[in-house]
């Protein structure tokens, strides 16, 4: 709908998600996890703290020793805006969309798209894989469960 | 080439160079690029990167360094791009993911709009800040706008018409979002004793202080943790002023939540108050510390700072024409970039 031809529709996306985002060694297992239909994420083999996104060292401690969790993919919604405009990776139809940080029972904040758009802030949500999850990133949808604590 | 007639000196004074490299289109070897399109031959000359408004206050300080070490004796900080014009088809609006394994793009955190929108939702749920404290900024940075010739957008708007405006990434509006321009500006930094001896009147540079917090949106952790507060007492400490010193500040605004949490966060109100602040009028040109006199980078035009860096100096030599804050001493520029994550205050004073 934009008339700005900088902000135009998106190139059709035919390749896996893994070949889309994954540009190293470092962020490919995590992507290829995602197409796999799994959360995983980097956590430090020497000071134990989860930590998002993947890097080389961990950023707490600078050990080199960095393993990968699973993620239940649980947490709480920290920030969300519904988007109205087309950026890197989006496709107009897509429009609009909504997004959010999720706060992770894990103790990391992950980016995602929302399953339910109605989501708000604190509210409780699960990650949610669709039938495909090799072309299609999971997206996080309402969970009615409290936090074990 | 205006900042320096405006100063007196010509291309054969200036032995410094800084700038920060275009956005747009990245140019490696930007300040040589630079210097040899002017013809000039620095002894010291280099491209900054801090982020945003961050970027200028760097530049000055690379100067007043240089300047003060005796590696140069005029240097020029400065910064111009087709902004507006010059990104590629395939920039689709500044992705800042360039060249870094992006974790967020793929997720629809690509833009910085969407990123500032998240903190601005952030803010509205924590502290009940809403959109018609949104609007006060965007309404009182376009009245400054009126007032600025050299502005972009300079025609006014109702609270209807804010509110009729598109959204772009919710809450913020088209209106809360800056002009994204083609433009350029630049400063001349000196010794005081040189200075004293050019066509107009000295600003000093009294004081900076500045803290990285992040860089993607996601790594944001509380508006405490950005440090503004911290920079803000440490820049007037160092200067021997107290924030009742301050007669006017220009705070990197590229979207009105920005401006809200600078006010909250270098104390000229409590923190979660920068709404109802707007809303009384905190912002404005008669105010106790007007923000963005000349119109921002909402109204003004995005040309990073360095234009808020042009506008601090322009009221304290008292040449701001209709917007002067009358009796202006002392100025703070603040403002970071990225997501932002990086933020620094620097305090400018009159020369006495």
């Amino acid at each position: 709908m934009s008339d700005d031809p900088r902000i135009g529709p998106a190139e059709p996306v035919n390749e896996s998600i893994e070949t889309l985002y994954a540009t190293d060694e470092i962020s490919k297992p995590f992507w290829a996890s995602l197409a796999a239909g799994q959360l995983i994420l980097p956590k430090c083999g020497a000071c134990e703290s989860v930590f998002f996104y993947p890097r080389r060292l961990c950023p707490r401690c600078w050990s080199g020793s960095i393993e990968w969790i699973e993620s239940a993919g649980i947490g709480t919604v920290f920030a969300r805006s519904e988007v109205h405009v087309a950026f890197q990776y989006i496709s107009e139809a897509d429009l609009p969309f909504t997004v959010g940080l999720i706060d992770l029972d894990e103790g990391v904040r992950l980016p995602g798209r929302f399953h339910d758009d109605d989501l708000q802030i604190g509210d409780r949500v699960r990650l949610r894989f669709s039938k495909d999850p090799r072309y299609d990133l999971p997206r996080f949808a309402r969970y009615d469960s409290q936090p074990e604590s | 080439v205006a900042a320096l007639d405006d100063a007196g000196l010509g291309r054969s004074d200036i032995d410094g160079l800084f700038n920060l490299a275009p956005m747009a289109q990245p140019i490696p070897l930007f300040a040589m690029s630079l210097a040899e399109y002017l013809g000039i031959h620095p002894v010291f000359q280099s491209s900054v990167d801090a982020g945003g408004t961050w970027s200028i206050m760097a530049m000055i300080l690379n100067c007043v360094q240089a300047v003060q070490s005796g590696q140069c004796s005029v240097a020029v900080c400065t910064y111009g791009e087709p902004f507006a014009t010059g990104r590629s088809a395939g920039g689709r609006g500044m992705t800042t993911t360039a060249g870094w394994p992006a974790y967020e793009a793929p997720f629809g955190i690509a833009g910085a709009v969407v990123a500032y929108a998240l903190l601005a939702s952030r803010h509205m749920a924590e502290f009940g800040t809403t959109e018609e404290a949104l609007c006060a900024v965007a309404m009182s940075a376009r009245r400054h706008a009126a007032l600025n010739e050299g502005a972009f957008r300079r025609s006014l708007f109702s609270e209807a018409e804010y509110f009729d405006s598109r959204p772009i990434s919710t809450p913020l509006r088209l209106f809360d979002c800056s002009t994204i321009v083609d433009g350029a500006g630049a400063l001349v930094v000196t010794s005081k004793e040189r200075a004293d001896d050019l066509r107009q009147p000295a600003v000093q540079v009294l004081s900076h202080a500045g803290h990285m917090s992040h860089r993607d949106v996601g790594q944001f952790t509380s508006f405490d943790d950005l440090r503004v507060r911290e920079s803000t007492q440490m820049a007037l400490q160092a200067a021997g002023l107290s924030i009742t010193d301050v007669d006017l500040a220009v705070v990197h605004d590229a979207f009105t939540i920005s401006t809200l949490v600078f006010v909250e966060e270098m104390g000229l109100c409590p923190r979660g108050q920068g709404g109802p602040y707007a809303q009384s009028g905190g912002l404005d040109l008669g105010g106790s510390c007007p923000i963005n006199t000349h119109g921002g980078l909402l109204s003004d035009g995005h040309l990073a700072g360095v234009r808020h860096a042009i506008e601090a100096v322009r009221q304290l030599r008292g040449m701001a024409g209709t917007r002067q804050v009358q009796g202006a001493e002392v100025a703070l520029i603040a403002g970071g970039g990225g997501m932002f994550g990086g933020n620094a205050v620097m305090a400018l004073g009159r020369d006495r």
